[in-house]
């Protein structure tokens, strides 16, 4: 488990805004002092990499993390004795 | 009325729209097409344009039906189908005749469709009843950049919470910056709700949907309906967030053996319930896991890893695909012959009642896209996208030429809209008091505690009295947490998070109370001690609405009178 990792590379980053733009789920804040982006909330990201796509010097990266944790569907006690010794 | 400017900063507007995905900038630019004069404006907790779950994050596919389609063969399939005489067949044909209109619509802005090279839609021969086509997924941009140019104003990065009522009428909105916490008003003479459905945060692709406009509409004293069906499934690889639409036909248990005969019909437009409960069957009699064979998938399911899609090049949805995939190889994919699958919850909670124009039960207030789709009696019985894929884009934007000349003939004609300030203050205090609480519990553990008790399939697929009230009793005990526990440790983006938290545990009340109500099986509404489709009780649509504090449900009844079908 884990969460997804959101690479910025600040030497090819020109703080166009756009993938900051691009986040519709606020994973990306923009720093105004350094007027460059910052991926603060990682937690949140959906993996849409539509930053990625966005930044015209490819310079973020969005790096999925498997396996994404959710609810088990079928907790362990639900599953028949044979299959949980297996 | 008094000096409502020092809560803080104040927008007025003819026609507000909250949501700016697709729906949203839909209405907007057909509002200023109606009615230039009026002044319009999308406030939007992303970016106006980028936003939304699925308009440029899924496969851009839209569900039509053209000129040659006959809509009477259409609505038998739904009826059986789809709504099992839990829809509201007017809705339906009111949105099959009107989908054809939103092509034509997106043509004259200058959005490419998927057209054959006879210029006809795109059909597939083993779906005869209607056509699916597409656009590219810049979409967003390209209606963001109309709306600019129409004139249409937008304020983004803010998360609208409540809405302001004067009487029955819904006056505006009010919210917060979740980058810096700026308070905002917005007075308005209509209101649109345009901020998609409850999805619970469970899966990626819906991620954004957390019931803020249901949720609003909702306290507001918003009449909702139909909200005991929102278990919309996918299956996906565990662990991975992928849908594979169309996987049914592709499933072995773990003693090799090929399960979709023993629980799909033969052909199936999408997947059925019976899939869901097929599966879990195999686990509970120890044929489990089930395993997922991907050469299968082609065989009887024309709609797969949409293969229809491979004969039209778009140069957006080819980047963002080819991206996906190549991390899905690189990072997440299970390399093994047969990789395990599991029902990807989805939700698709979008329960406010609407009319044919999309117009609330509250005066000045209608509901676009997601956020009514279930509330409008369009589906039924089958949660969104009602086993047509493709049908949830199309109903944002037929949602929204319904609505238009309603919401631009009453913008038009209204008065001043009328706000108080006593409701101001009382709703800004609300907004911030989790503020106050400089450490406490985390929201996002809180909505992990929700998606617990709502998206495993014994909560949400296979239903009992005794299942549902565990799960209520988790959701009321939130309410508690919200009001004093959790905590956005002075960060606004994690005040965001208490407001999306307090919205599902909402969403999740009127969900599962509503599901408790209908006793009976009906379509994806599944309850293990009420195995039977039960007409004579139960053909009737229940509602929610918020009465002294408390969730009243009641019934409406169902204008058979008026309908072709009847069961």
């Amino acid at each position: 488990m884990g969460i997804h990792k959101i690479l910025i590379d600040y030497e090819k980053c020109t703080g166009c805004k756009k993938c900051y733009r691009a986040c519709y789920v606020d994973v990306i804040v923009w720093d105004a002092e350094a007027k460059r982006p910052v991926a603060k909330y990682p937690e949140e990201c959906a993996t849409c990499s539509w930053c990625e796509l966005s930044c015209p010097e490819g310079a973020i990266q969005v790096i999925p993390v498997n396996p994404v944790s959710i609810p088990e569907p079928y907790p362990r006690s639900f599953y028949p004795k044979s299959y949980v010794e297996e | 009325m008094s000096d409502i400017e020092k809560y803080g900063e104040v927008f007025t507007a003819d026609v507000l729209i909250l949501g700016g995905g697709l729906a949203g900038l839909i209405i907007a630019n057909r509002i200023k097409e109606l009615n230039n004069n009026l002044d319009v404006l999308i406030v939007e907790k992303a970016t106006t344009g980028y936003s939304g779950s699925k308009a440029n994050k899924g496969a851009g596919v839209m569900w039509v039906l053209d000129e040659t389609d006959d809509v009477d063969k259409f609505l038998e399939f739904y009826v059986n189908e789809v709504g099992h005489y839990l829809e509201d067949q007017e809705m339906v044909k009111i949105y099959a005749e009107t989908s054809l209109r939103l092509v034509k619509l997106f043509e004259n802005w200058g959005i490419d469709i998927m057209r054959d090279e006879n210029g006809k839609l795109s059909r597939i021969e083993e779906i005869p009843l209607w056509a699916l086509t597409a656009y590219d997924l810049d979409i967003m941009l390209k209606l963001r950049k109309l709306a600019k140019k129409n004139g249409v104003r937008m304020v983004n990065k803010t998360q609208s919470v409540e809405l302001l009522t004067s009487g029955d009428a819904v006056t505006g909105a009010v919210g917060f910056d979740i980058t810096n916490g700026t308070f905002r008003i917005f007075k308005s003479k209509a209101t649109v709700i345009a901020s998609g459905s409850c999805n619970w945060m469970a899966t990626n692709m819906w991620s954004s949907g957390r019931g803020d406009g249901v949720a609003a509409a909702y306290r507001a004293g918003a009449q909702l309906r139909n909200a005991e069906i929102s278990n919309f499934y996918n299956i996906g690889l565990r662990g991975n967030m992928s849908s594979i639409v169309g996987g049914q036909y592709a499933l072995y248990n773990d003693l090799g053996e090929y399960i979709p005969p023993k629980y799909c019909k033969e052909w199936e437009p999408d997947f059925d319930i019976n899939i869901f409960l097929g599966m879990e069957k195999e686990i509970m009699e120890g044929r489990g896991p089930i395993l997922f064979e991907e050469t299968e998938i082609f065989v009887k399911n024309p709609i797969a890893a949409g293969g229809f899609l491979f004969k039209w090049d778009r140069e957006w949805a080819g980047k963002f695909w080819n991206t996906l995939m190549a991390k899905e190889a690189k990072y997440t994919s299970d390399e093994r012959w047969r990789p395990e699958v599991v029902p990807l919850f989805i939700g698709e909670m979008g329960a406010i009642s609407v009319d044919y124009s999309m117009r609330g039960t509250l005066r000045g207030m209608w509901a676009l896209g997601d956020a009514s789709k279930s509330g409008s009696s369009f589906c039924g019985a089958t949660p969104p996208p009602c086993r047509l894929r493709g049908s949830g884009l199309t109903w944002a934007g037929v949602s929204a030429i319904l609505a238009g000349p309603s919401v631009a003939e009453y913008a038009a004609g209204a008065g001043d809209p009328t706000v108080y300030e006593d409701q101001i203050g009382e709703f800004k205090e609300a907004i911030f008091s989790p503020m106050k609480r400089k450490t406490g519990m985390n929201p996002r553990d809180g909505i992990r505690m929700l998606q617990e008790v709502i998206t495993p399939p014994r909560y949400s697929i296979r239903k009992s009295r005794e299942r549902i009230e565990e799960s209520l009793k988790v959701i009321n005990n939130l309410y508690g947490l919200v009001e004093n526990e959790v905590s956005p440790e002075e960060d606004y983006h994690m005040l965001g998070l208490c407001h999306d938290l307090r919205n599902m545990t909402y969403c999740s009340e009127i969900y599962m109370k509503s599901a408790l109500e209908r006793k009976e099986t009906r379509g994806w509404h599944v309850r293990e001690d009420f195995p039977e489709q039960d007409d004579h009780n139960w053909r009737k649509w229940i509602t929610a609405r918020l009465e002294s504090g408390k969730l009243k449900l009641s019934s409406e009844k169902i204008p058979f009178e008026n309908y072709k079908y009847n069961p």
